[in-house]
Formats: structure tokens, C-alpha cells, sequence
């Protein structure tokens, strides 16, 4: 009898269903919400909303709308300007003392004023590990905190609109670092009253605030009305999270989402030209290369790097390999990257001069290396490590230089290509933090920084970084860094690839939204939606 | 009955222990480290150090092991690397979700496949027969992700009749108590969200069930055929009953036992995680959750998806034996087995 019963169920289900589907499939499609309500496409979710203890983009992507820096990049630059909290900066000779006059009336969501003493009360919680709400007492997360404040040794209010930091040497890219999304000021109040959790519970100055958070899902940001610079144009953002970089693309199309904040190559090229999607392209901050192992023979010898770098078409790699999304590199800073030596020749594809300098070196007949690559996409790196690796490998061949491709997962890679005996080739990339020079040069370079897989080490280049750190005027630090760009290309301890095109796709209805060199998304105060 | 039970969900412990440590071990045989992955490629070999001794991966890997068994007895399977969330607070909110998945997967693949396999056994080697079973060959063959794609484009973006992806529109809200949208929708008397999240499950559903349907309509053709030619049957047929009678009262009704093993298999394992297909139509599962956190070495997280995908998958095959037992009055589960 239950069988009968099962039986009789899963033969007339089938008409009941169908009816149901047709039914339900007749309703309107499901389109953007109408209105002021932005919708963004996230690849993932955000891990934590409290922007001194996160670190991956699509964290950044949401806490750019919902706080303010002291100082705020200028749009579409890297360039800092006083446009945040702060409305200037009084900086001493000896580059020690940053004196931030706080401007009045600006308020957090939860109401708390953003005056001085709040400001201080933030860096207190940044920087005295005693203070019961450090933001660095949950376990196992990242910050660029110890970057920006590794000098900083006293921090104090100056009567009632002046926070003082004072630190013990100078760092020219100290207010770089205050304009990152990373350095967004929290509400001290909410840091008291939820103290571990407020990664969960962010409130910050910024125009919008947090209406909800489905994990793995959505965020949902509504506007602040009472923001100082005047009330968001639009109501909400609705940041949703779809992993598949294609559906992202027919989302688009389609009219449901207004922004991808993260588009593969691919799919820009498909999105391009079409009708409603408006594809914003510009030089990112990021710089792609081959880094070679300065210590170990032969990539001692200069001339084999410099060999190596002739003998890589670059034009070709960027057409081909990237479609046209890079441009060749001709310094070791981006174009967005301001003090970018537009000079530079760098080393355009030249393979009788390579197999000249490999001679000259004493080799001859070439020489063997392995190059260590990752299999997938990265952000400097949209082609992904294959198509990289394999594009150099054959170049490298003509002039007789045998590659072997070694691939490892990017954990494996990086826990590889960062060991102190590495002495092998490797990808090597860099999306720039906070639009400094020394994001670049420093980190990359700098004889005693873990990420130069290259183990390059010149004390004239050491100090030529340290004398860009202390020099106080935009002018000297300019004129230090051109200097140093020309030390690091002479050297050549990379095979410097390419820049990133940094792109971003919307629909043609989002209006006045500008993209930064840090891809994140500032200034949505101003962006507005048919 | 209840020592049967009893007894099949003991047998369940080695297995829960056994999987555990296979999975345990064999994450951390994996190369690099959830530190690399939290600082990528800013690390410094301070920060590296100092983020594996917060999270205790610099203690022995049997201590380690210890002290996650030791508290997921009691359900607790510690927080996770990646989200800072308690592991069971993300597994709650991703489990309903992938539940909600297979049921309808399983609904889909039950009402299509078994009248298809039905009809190809009665109509044997006819047009009928062969075309289903070209349809089988063509279910089973297609990779998931590809039929997704193809839906999402042509019904999803083309046609414009059903949202490609996610499970609610941004337009609706939903309060949430089961986790699963549908039935969240029936408690809450929320007709737009039903209606909105029903349409949102329909592409994810289709692509999702065509291997199993693909399954289900073969082995139902396949025990069709073989019970068709039993001679109570052909004595059925003898007696003048009419062909439906025969088909469905007399016939399917045996031939159902392996759907019910086949059903039981694909849904315990949708429920460890229909990983492509969450991933392509954005569904925050368990699939989607576990990609995600082997991807970043969050060895609690995985140990949890996994410990709470067995114990499903060991749930589900028990109640698929004790279908049998309703279904078929001759199985005695708690009867020994005479030599």
C-alpha cells in the first residue's frame, strides 16, 4: 500500500510542478532594486568590516563607503589632499611631529563626535597594547597598522581640534598611508562597546552605514543623510557576493547588478562595446615581473639580468598574453604611481643585444634556469601564471636561454619563493597599498625585506630609500626616487613585465563614480544612478 | 526497530572518528599555510610567526588533533581561520541552504526520471526508449558547470525569464528562521519572497538534477523491464487486468528499492556540498563554504563542513534502510541474517 502510494505521488508531481514552474517563471525578472539603491558585485565575501584588521579587497571595497580616513586621496590619484577629517596637516622640519587640525561638527553614525580626542582615542586603540579594545587582540588577523605606525612613539590632543603624532623617525609616507581605506577612523564609543566584535559592527564617519551583513551573501549599507560633505545621491549599496567572475559579466548585461568591482580580462572584453555597460580602463597600481636571484650564479653577473630583460618581448606579451590589459614596463612604478620616471627607456625587446650581454657574461651558448609560477590569475597578474610563465619561457629560448617551469600553489609558491635560500626564478607582482613610493621600491628592494625574492642588496639603493622616507617636501622626495628608479633599472633584478590595466564595469546608469589607483570605492557620496 | 537504530548509528562513531582524521591529516599535508593565505603576498616571516602561534598551528599536529576531537564530541568545532566566526554558527547559516538544494534536486530528479525510466521500459526499444536513454547519456555526460552556464544565458539572460543568480532578489527581505528561503517564506506568509526565491532555485535545481535524473531514469528502466518479465505479471496481464494497473500498481512498486538507494546516495551527497553549482549561481552552501575555506587552509571550518556532511550522509543511508523496510513488508532490518 506505501508503495502504491509512492508510486501514485511521483507520476502525477511532474504535471503539478510543470504548472508551478510556468507559473512562477511568468513574473517580472528580477532587475536591480529601482531607485537609489546601487547593487556591486563582490567576487567574495568580506571577512571583518573594521578596517585596521582586514586586509583582503572585498572588506576594503565596503568599508570605503562606510568611514573616513584624515586625509583622503585625491579622485582617480594617488595623491593625497586634506579633503578628510583632517582639514590640514601641520608637519615639523624634522619630519617628527604630524599636527592634524580636526574639523568641526563632524559627527559617527552612532553620534559620537569626531573631534580630536576621538581621533587620539583611535590611535590608542591602534597603538597601546595595554588599552582594552586593541584592535589587534583577535587572533590570527593582518594589518597595515605596524606599517604606518612603526615609528610613532606619542600621540596627544593639542587643545580641542589638534591630534598630535609624534614619531621617532621620519616617514615620508606616513600621510599615503592615512589616506588608505585601512586607515578609516572608527568610533571609539563602538570600539568600547562591542570590543572584539566590532569587525562586525563597523560605524565610521563615512557616507553610508551598516544595515546588514548575510554572510556569504550580501552587504547592505544605507546612506548617512547627516554626512559633513552633505547627503549621499544614492539611499543604499547593496554589495552581493558572486564568486563566478562570468556570471558577474551576465548579471551585468542583464541589468540586475550596476558594478563589478573585480572583472577578469575575459570578461572585459566581452563587456566592452556593449550596449548599457560602460568599461572604465586606466594603469593600475601594480607592476608585474620575473624576479631573478641577484646572489646566485648567473643571475649575479647584471649583465645576464639585463640579458634576460632584453630578451623578453613585452609589446608582444601584453598584446597576446593580455589582450591589450597591460602596458609594458619601462620603470618599477606604475604610471598611477606618482614620482613614475615617464623617462625611463626601460628594456624594449632586443634579443642580438641579449645573446651579446649573455656573452659578454660568458655565456655563449645560453644557460639553463628553472621559473617558479602559480597556476591562477592574480590581481598584477590577469593572465594568470601559465600563460606568463610559458610566454617568457619561449621568448627566452631564442636567445638560448633553457626555462623550466616548476608550477606550485600560490600558498606552496609563496612559502617557496620567500625561503631565504631560494635561488631560482619566480613570478613576482605587487598591487601598490598606499600610493607611496616606497610601497614599491621599499618593499620590494629593500635588501632586508622578506618580499624581495630576488635578494637584491645595494647599500647606494638603501639609501637612496631612507633619504625618500626622511625628506619632508614632495619636491626632494620626487627627485630621490627618480634617482632610485634608474639605480633599480640599471640593476635589473627583475624582468620587468608589465603594468596591470586596472578595470572597472558598470552600468551606464551609475553616474560620477571614480576610480582610484587602490581600486577601492571612495567617494560614493557623489555617485548617483538613473 | 529503535535497537536497530540504536545500533546503526554507533557504527557510525569509527566512521566519524575515521574520516575525521583522514581529512585532519590530510589538510595539513597540503602546502602553505592559512597564515600565508591571511597576509598573501605582503607577509613577513614576523607577522607569519606571529599569526601561527595565535592560532596555535605551531603546536604539534597531534596535539592539534586532540584538541579539535576533543571538543567537537560536544559540538564544538572551534572558529574559524577565515571568518573569526564560531565554525557552527558558519555552518548553520550554509547548511539549510544546501538542504533546501537537494530536497528540490531530488524532487526534480524523482519526478522526472522515474516516469521517464517507466515509460522507456514499457515502451522497450521503441523511439521513446531510445530517446531517453540518449537523454540519459546526454544527462550524465554534461558537466554541471557547463549547464548552468548555458541556463543562466539563454533563460537567465536572453530570454529574460528567471534571475541567474543568488537566492533572493536585493529588492526583498526575508526574515530569516529556518535558513531554508522557502520555507521561510510559507512561516513568515512572505508570497513575494516565495514566489521571488522559487524562481531563483528553479535554474540552480535543473542543472543540479540532471545527473541524478540522468541516474534515476536509468536503474528505473532497468528494474522495470526485469520486473515486466516476472510471471506474476504475465499472469496480471492473463487475468485482463488493463496495462496502467499492471505498469504502476504491480510493477513499479518493485522496481522502486534501488531508486531508493540511488535517491538516498545523490541526496547525502548534494548535502556534502554541490560545490560547482553553488559556486556558479552564488548560493552561500556548504559547497560554496567549503571551496572557500580549503582554498584559505581554514582547517577548523573544514573540519567542520566535513564532520557535519558524514553524519548526514550517515543519517540519510539509515533512513533510506528503514524505507525499505516501510516499502517492502518482506525486509526485516533487525532479523539476522540465517546462514
Amino acid at each position: 500500500m506505501a508503495l502504491k502510494r509512492l508510486a501514485s505521488f511521483f507520476m502525477t508531481l511532474p504535471v503539478v510542478t510543470a504548472l508551478a514552474l510556468a507559473l512562477s517563471a511568468s513574473a517580472a525578472s528580477a532587475k536591480a532594486p529601482a531607485g537609489k539603491t546601487l547593487v556591486i558585485a563582490l567576487s567574495s565575501d568580506s571577512t571583518g568590516l573594521d578596517p585596521e584588521s582586514v586586509e583582503n579587497n572585498d572588506s576594503g571595497y565596503v568599508m570605503a563607503a562606510i568611514y573616513d580616513g584624515l586625509v583622503a586621496y585625491k579622485p582617480g590619484s594617488t595623491d593625497v589632499e586634506y579633503t578628510g577629517i583632517a582639514s590640514k596637516c601641520d608637519i615639523s622640519k624634522d619630519g617628527l611631529t604630524y599636527t592634524f587640525t580636526i574639523r568641526p561638527g563632524i559627527k559617527f553614525t552612532d553620534g559620537t563626535p569626531c573631534d580630536a580626542q576621538a581621533v587620539v582615542k583611535w590611535w590608542d586603540r591602534l597603538l597601546n597594547k595595554d588599552n582594552p579594545v586593541y584592535y589587534a587582540k583577535r587572533p590570527g588577523i593582518d594589518s597595515f597598522v605596524p606599517d604606518t605606525f612603526h615609528n610613532v612613539d606619542k600621540w596627544y590632543t593639542e587643545g580641542k581640534d589638534k591630534a598630535v603624532i609624534h614619531m621617532t623617525k621620519p616617514d615620508g609616507s606616513f600621510l599615503n598611508s592615512l589616506a588608505m581605506v585601512w586607515m578609516g577612523v572608527t568610533s571609539p564609543t563602538a570600539a568600547d562597546k562591542y570590543g572584539m566584535e566590532f569587525y562586525k559592527h563597523p560605524v565610521g564617519t563615512g557616507p553610508f552605514q551598516l544595515v546588514e551583513w548575510v554572510p556569504n551573501d550580501h552587504v547592505t549599507l544605507e546612506a548617512n543623510k547627516g554626512y559633513w560633505k552633505g547627503a549621499p545621491k544614492l539611499d543604499r549599496i547593496v554589495y552581493r557576493v558572486i564568486p563566478e567572475s562570468s556570471v558577474r559579466a551576465l548579471e551585468l548585461m542583464k541589468g540586475s547588478i550596476d558594478v563589478i568591482a573585480d572583472i577578469t580580462p575575459t570578461d572585459a572584453l566581452t563587456l566592452e562595446g556593449k550596449p548599457g555597460v560602460t568599461l572604465v580602463k586606466q594603469p593600475g597600481l601594480m607592476i608585474l615581473g620575473v624576479s631573478m636571484p641577484c646572489k646566485t650564479k648567473p643571475f649575479d653577473d647584471v649583465r645576464v639580468r639585463q640579458a634576460l630583460n632584453y630578451g623578453v618581448d613585452k609589446e608582444s606579451l601584453c598584446k597576446y598574453v593580455f589582450k591589450g590589459l597591460a602596458t609594458p614596463m619601462n620603470a618599477p612604478m606604475p604610471p598611477s604611481q606618482w614620482g613614475w620616471d615617464k623617462d625611463l627607456a626601460g628594456y624594449p625587446y632586443n634579443p642580438e643585444k641579449a645573446k651579446k650581454l649573455l656573452a659578454d657574461a660568458g655565456y655563449p651558448n645560453g644557460l639553463n634556469a628553472t621559473l617558479y609560477i602559480y597556476p591562477a590569475q592574480r590581481s598584477y597578474n590577469s593572465a594568470g601564471g601559465p600563460a606568463v610563465g610559458q610566454a617568457v619561457q619561449n621568448d627566452l629560448k631564442q636567445i638560448g636561454v633553457t626555462i623550466t617551469l616548476q608550477q606550485l600553489e600560490f600558498g606552496a609558491f609563496l612559502a617557496k619563493t620567500r625561503s631565504k635560500d631560494f635561488g631560482d626564478l619566480c613570478l613576482a607582482g605587487w598591487s601598490g597599498d598606499n600610493g607611496d613610493p616606497d610601497n614599491f621600491l621599499g618593499a620590494l628592494w629593500r635588501s632586508d625585506t622578506l618580499i624581495n625574492t630576488a635578494h637584491y642588496s645595494s647599500m647606494p639603493f638603501d639609501d637612496l630609500l631612507m633619504k625618500g622616507l626622511a625628506a619632508t617636501t614632495h619636491k626632494d622626495r620626487l627627485a630621490i626616487y627618480k634617482k632610485a628608479q634608474k639605480v633599480l633599472t640599471d640593476d635589473a633584478p627583475w624582468i620587468y613585465l608589465n603594468y596591470a590595466t586596472q578595470m572597472r564595469a558598470s552600468s551606464s546608469k551609475v553616474h560620477g563614480m571614480v576610480l582610484n589607483p587602490t581600486a577601492m570605492f571612495f567617494g560614493m557620496d557623489k555617485v548617483s544612478k538613473d | 526497530m529503535p535497537q536497530y537504530i540504536v545500533r546503526r548509528l554507533f557504527h557510525a562513531i569509527p566512521v566519524l572518528i575515521g574520516v575525521s582524521m583522514v581529512v585532519f591529516f590530510g589538510m595539513h599535508v597540503i602546502p602553505g599555510n592559512v597564515a600565508q593565505m591571511i597576509m598573501g603576498d605582503k607577509a613577513t616571516p614576523e607577522a607569519l610567526a606571529r599569526i601561527t602561534r595565535e592560532l596555535g598551528l605551531d603546536q604539534p599536529i597531534y596535539k592539534q588533533y586532540w584538541n579539535f576531537i576533543s571538543r567537537a564530541v560536544v559540538g564544538d568545532f572551534g572558529v574559524s581561520l577565515r571568518t573569526q566566526n564560531p565554525v557552527w554558527r558558519d555552518l548553520w547559516l550554509a547548511f539549510p541552504v544546501t538542504v533546501q538544494l537537494a530536497i528540490t534536486t531530488m524532487l526534480t530528479a524523482l519526478v522526472v526520471g522515474i516516469p521517464i525510466g517507466v515509460w522507456a521500459a514499457v515502451k522497450q526499444n521503441k523511439w521513446f526508449d531510445n530517446l531517453a536513454m540518449v537523454g540519459v547519456l546526454i544527462g550524465i555526460s554534461m558537466p554541471v558547470f557547463w549547464t548552468g552556464l548555458v541556463l543562466m544565458i539563454y533563460l537567465g539572460l536572453h530570454l529574460d525569464l528567471l534571475p541567474i543568480s543568488g537566492l533572493l532578489s536585493d529588492s526583498i527581505t526575508l526574515h530569516r528562521i529556518t535558513g531554508l528561503t522557502v520555507v521561510d517564506s510559507l512561516l513568515t506568509g512572505n508570497r513575494e519572497a516565495l514566489v521571488d526565491t522559487l524562481r531563483h532555485l528553479v535554474m540552480p535545481t535543473i542543472t543540479l538534477a540532471t545527473i541524478p535524473t540522468a541516474i534515476i531514469a536509468r536503474i528505473t528502466r532497468m528494474e522495470m523491464i526485469d520486473v515486466l518479465k516476472q510471471d506474476y505479471i504475465r499472469t496480471a496481464w492473463a487475468k485482463g487486468l488493463r496495462r496502467p494497473y499492471i505498469t504502476y500498481y504491480h510493477a513499479l512498486k518493485n522496481a522502486l528499492i534501488p531508486v531508493i538507494t540511488v535517491t538516498g546516495l545523490s541526496f547525502g551527497t548534494t548535502l556534502g556540498g554541490a560545490i560547482l553549482t553553488e559556486t556558479v549561481f552564488g548560493i552561500p552552501g556548504m559547497g560554496r563554504l567549503a571551496v572557500d575555506s580549503i582554498l584559505f587552509r581554514d582547517y577548523p571550518e573544514v573540519q567542520g563542513l566535513v564532520m557535519v556532511a558524514s553524519v548526514a550522509f550517515v543519517l540519510v543511508n539509515l533512513i533510506v534502510d528503514l524505507l525499505y523496510a516501510w516499502v517492502d513488508p518482506r525486509i526485516r532490518l533487525d532479523q539476522e541474517v540465517e546462514a
